[in-house]
């Protein structure tokens, strides 16, 4: 097990490093000029010369990699071209309503999936199952952004319900509200997928002879399904939660443009959109290591909870 | 005449299979007395297990009954909804034990989490566990189970297969059924551990007043245990008689070649089968069931199901050759 | 005699798998709507009732009538028409870009399977790498490097998907290269692309198949997704994605247009799914529950 963690980890070294290769190739590989396309018609000579400094390409490609690299490891990701700000601070700014938005969308996710597939389980060959499963395939084939926009559709501009802009000032309570819609619209995928796996796993679990006996023993049956038919099968959830987790970070991009919110996946796209090439590098360095740390712990569970690697 | 504690009667299960429906059960008819222990012999796939299960409704959702009544003390416990079921009469007047210990306990939970959780049920929630914990203790200890204490909280893989059958057989008896329904208890257990067990099963008998269905299918085991033996062949029950009638007298064809299996060390000569093989459960020939396996069958025997008849005393058999 | 045995056996599990679907209907749930998106985007210019194009500034944004089913989006466009047409960019993206996913990955998997050592390290890798980016953002950092068009967003979707298929191929091949078959083929004298061909990749096929539905599913959303969020396909030319763009401005005074594509865009993840599911219970017959 320990090997396994140590064998994956060091894998991810020269992934990330690759990674990093890639970013810093941005300057070069963006067709045009660089100090045209990024500062336009009205920039200077000394404002293109900044800018070429900047973005390391007055000095050849391996020792702007190399200083590049350094100033990573120093915690210094480069300096925002528009916003004039360390990136490093920009993103750290808005990275916990990232962290904040993910975590809702997860555990709604989470909360709605597991009680949808524990009810088709309990109902098992009826017709409320039935329609929990169409139910489930349905939201699993909504995107992300159709969920936002349905959501605003009926909640904001139909009902004005809640908010559709925005985080929220003051005060907690509308933070939260101004949560709802896009935690909600971030899950929706999710769900029906949990739902989906919930159910299979207790129904599996069910069929198992012990369940059996303590129906044979007088055991309720909605005693059986709580408690020792669910605790066996929240195994396969817990291993797939950290695969969710780096699914609803893609997911954040949309639903952060769509309401309106900071957060990192917007500010990608921002940046992509202003040519902001320090803050792209940055933001999308981030955005990758999350991503593949969310993997890594996926991965760990999921070896985890496989009998075969823990029986060692 | 004591009065019966069990009385099934013409029943018949069905399985649904993909649209059709399968008959699994079928002229199901079975008296048990008070206090009596009765075999259901037979070979797998003779139905013995499913007409066990259906009696505690412990079938799939995929099964029915068809049609038929299975009294319990005089009433029609098909008719109970299955909330009335599962409060009154199973772990309550009706236990079961099964075949197979090693699968029968939850393994992520505690042997003593297991016992309290019956327990807790049987005293209608009204007793904590704290107050139950108790009352396990010295059932685990009447079971045979040493250390019953420090047993309680250990888990199922830490105990043997014979000890795990004490188990169930301790979870059974809690609630001093009327009735137990024992399915193989002994088959998957070694020899030695199977004596012990049996021995244990009297015990408990004599002291709570049990009456078994023993379902089997060795008949050397239920020779010494039951007073009647009843016996099944594809989803039927063919002859029903007292022990020692049936081996001394065996009626149905089926029976004689079962009992003329028997490994007997005396005899030297070749081992006994019985030519073909058993039918798939539900697909039952046309006629009687055991007619193609049948050395006496005639004409009769491929047109029609022949049904239990009296044909001594307290002896029944369901063969026509008895008709002429 | 291997070479006939096994494609009868090949055939025999296509006719086995197409038994089983007929009786599931998921499949002719799933199946029906991916007929009516070939259909929509082959026949558009039939079946559309007006020119998708044609704009008519006196008609704007005009609820659903008799003359336009789905009323008029902001330009005056008759919605359904522009509704059908923009199925060709759906199967265009998805079917292409799942094609590319194959084809690289099929290629990538049979390299790394067979030759081994640093390749393989190094194909694996690659597609490590590739793996490390959230997909939404390694497609929107790639299009805003090559530029958005039809064609870049099929080749971009199918090289962030390619690993997926690599990765299978390659583990599917492993183990089948071990398997006795191959080895009684080979000690006939048979070389390895007839091995390959003829052995292996009708084994690889059955995954292949399942993983490609769902991913069309999400190729198309992906494409939607960007347009919307006006980083994939540009207008003039038109696909879900981009009426999603254009109605969410007018969300508030004609909410009933964004309504039309996300309905379309619905469908066709749940045609795309439903049946891909379908295919992965049939192809697996030791799978009788759902999941």
């Amino acid at each position: 097990m320990f090997i396994y963690i140590t064998k994956r980890l060091l894998w991810v070294i020269p992934t990330i490093l690759t990674v990093l290769l890639i970013l810093f190739s941005l300057s070069y590989l963006l067709p045009g000029d660089p100090a045209d396309i990024i500062l336009g018609p009205r920039a200077t000579p000394e404002m293109a010369e900044d800018l070429n400094s900047r973005l390391g390409l007055d000095k050849p490609w391996y020792q702007s990699y190399l200083i590049y690299l350094q100033n990573i490891i120093k915690g210094d990701l480069g300096t925002s071209i528009f916003r004039d700000r360390s990136v490093l601070k920009v993103i750290l700014e808005v990275l916990p309503y990232t962290v904040i938005l993910t975590l809702s969308g997860m555990s709604f996710a989470v909360f709605i999936g597991i009680s949808i597939g524990l009810l088709a389980a309990n109902y098992n060959n009826s017709y409320l199952e039935k329609f929990l499963t169409i139910f489930s395939f349905i939201t699993a084939s909504t995107p992300t952004y159709i969920a936002g926009v349905l959501l605003i559709l009926i909640f904001s501009v139909n009902f004005n319900l809640l908010p559709s802009i925005g985080i929220g000032e003051g005060g907690i309570l509308s933070r939260l509200h101004h949560l709802i819609a896009p935690a909600l619209a971030l899950s929706v995928g999710w769900t029906g997928y949990i739902a989906r796996l919930t159910r299979s796993s207790m129904l599996e679990t069910l069929d198992q002879e012990f369940i059996q006996t303590e129906k044979s023993f007088g055991i309720p049956r909605y005693y059986i399904l709580y408690k020792y038919a669910l605790k066996k099968a929240i195994k396969p959830i817990i291993a797939v939660i950290g695969l969710g987790v780096g699914r609803l970070l893609g997911g954040a991009v949309f639903v952060e443009v769509i309401f309106n919110r900071p957060g990192l996946g917007r500010l990608i796209v921002d940046s992509v959109n202003e040519r902001d090439l320090p803050l792209v590098r940055g933001g999308v360095l981030v955005a990758a290591l999350l991503f593949v740390i969310a993997n890594l712990v996926a991965d760990i569970s999921y070896a985890y909870f496989d009998p075969r690697i823990k029986q060692k | 005449m004591q009065d019966k504690i069990l009385k099934i009667k013409d029943l018949a299960v069905e399985y649904r299979n993909k649209g059709s429906y399968l008959r699994v059960l079928e002229n199901i008819n079975l008296e048990l007395e008070k206090g009596e222990i009765l075999a259901l012999v037979g070979e797998s796939g003779s139905g013995k297990s499913t007409l066990g299960k259906t009696i505690l409704r412990l079938l799939p959702d995929s099964a029915r009954i068809k049609s038929g009544s299975i009294m319990f003390k005089g009433e029609d416990i098909c008719n109970l909804s299955e909330k009335d079921f599962n409060d009154q009469i199973r772990g309550q007047e009706i236990a079961m034990v099964f075949q197979n210990p090693q699968n029968a306990l939850n393994p992520v939970f505690k042997v003593g989490t297991q016992i309290l959780d019956v327990l807790y049920f049987k005293s209608k929630k009204q007793k904590t566990r704290k107050q139950l914990k108790k009352e396990a203790v010295e059932i685990l200890k009447k079971v045979g189970i040493s250390d019953p204490e420090y047993r309680f909280g250990e888990y199922p893989h830490q105990f043997s297969g014979g000890m795990k059958q004490r188990v169930m057989l301790a979870m059974a008896f809690i609630s001093n059924p009327s009735l137990l329904i024992a399915d193989e208890p002994t088959t998957a257990l070694d020899l030695t551990v199977e004596a012990q067990i049996l021995n244990l099963l009297s015990n408990l008998v004599e002291e709570y007043k049990t009456s078994i269905l023993y379902i089997s299918h060795d008949l050397g085991v239920v020779a010494g245990l039951s007073d009647r033996i009843a016996v099944m062949y594809a989803g039927r029950i063919v002859e029903v008689a007292a022990t020692k009638e049936l081996f001394a007298d065996p009626n149905h064809p089926y029976t004689e070649a079962l009992l003329k299996c028997l490994p007997d060390y005396k005899k030297t000569e070749e081992l006994q089968t019985i030519p073909g093989q058993v039918p798939d459960l539900g697909n039952y020939p046309k006629g009687c069931n055991f007619h193609p396996r049948c050395s006496y069958s005639f004409e009769r025997c491929r047109k029609e199901d022949p049904n239990l008849k009296e044909i001594g005393s307290n002896h029944f058999s369901a063969c026509f050759l008895n008709d002429s | 005699m291997f070479k006939s045995q096994k494609f009868f056996r090949f055939k025999k599990k296509i006719i086995r798998v197409i038994k089983i679907m007929k009786k599931d209907s998921k499949a002719y749930l799933g199946g029906s709507i991916i007929m009516l998106i070939l259909i929509s985007a082959i026949f558009a210019p039939v079946i559309a009732p007006a020119d998708p194009y044609k704009t008519n500034v006196t008609k704007r944004l005009e609820a659903p009538s008799l003359e336009n089913f789905l009323g008029t989006d902001s330009l005056g466009r008759d919605i359904l028409s522009r509704l059908i047409y923009a199925a060709r960019p759906a199967v265009l993206v998805s079917f292409g870009g799942i094609i590319i996913s194959v084809i690289i990955g099929i290629i990538l998997g049979l390299i790394a399977a067979y030759v081994g050592g640093v390749v393989e390290s190094l194909i694996l890798f690659i597609f490590d790498v590739i793996r490390a980016f959230p997909p939404i953002i390694l497609i929107l950092v790639l299009l805003s490097i090559i530029g958005p068009s039809l064609l870049s967003v099929i080749v971009i979707l199918g090289v962030t998907i390619m690993p997926r298929y690599g990765r299978v191929v390659r583990a599917e091949t492993l183990s089948e290269k071990e398997e006795d078959f191959v080895e009684a083929a080979r000690s006939l004298g048979a070389d390895n692309s007839r091995i390959i061909f003829k052995h292996i990749l009708p084994n690889i096929f059955a995954s292949v198949l399942v993983l490609s539905g769902m991913d069309m599913a999400s190729m198309i959303m992906w494409e939607a997704g960007l347009s919307f969020l006006g980083l994939g396909l540009q207008p003039p030319l038109s696909s879900w994605g981009v009426m999603l763009q254009e109605s969410y401005q007018y969300i508030q005074t004609a909410p009933l247009m964004i309504v039309w594509p996300s309905l379309a865009i619905m469908l066709t993840m749940l045609g795309f799914s439903t049946f891909a599911e379908s295919l992965r219970v049939a192809l697996n017959p030791k799978l009788n529950q759902e999941v």
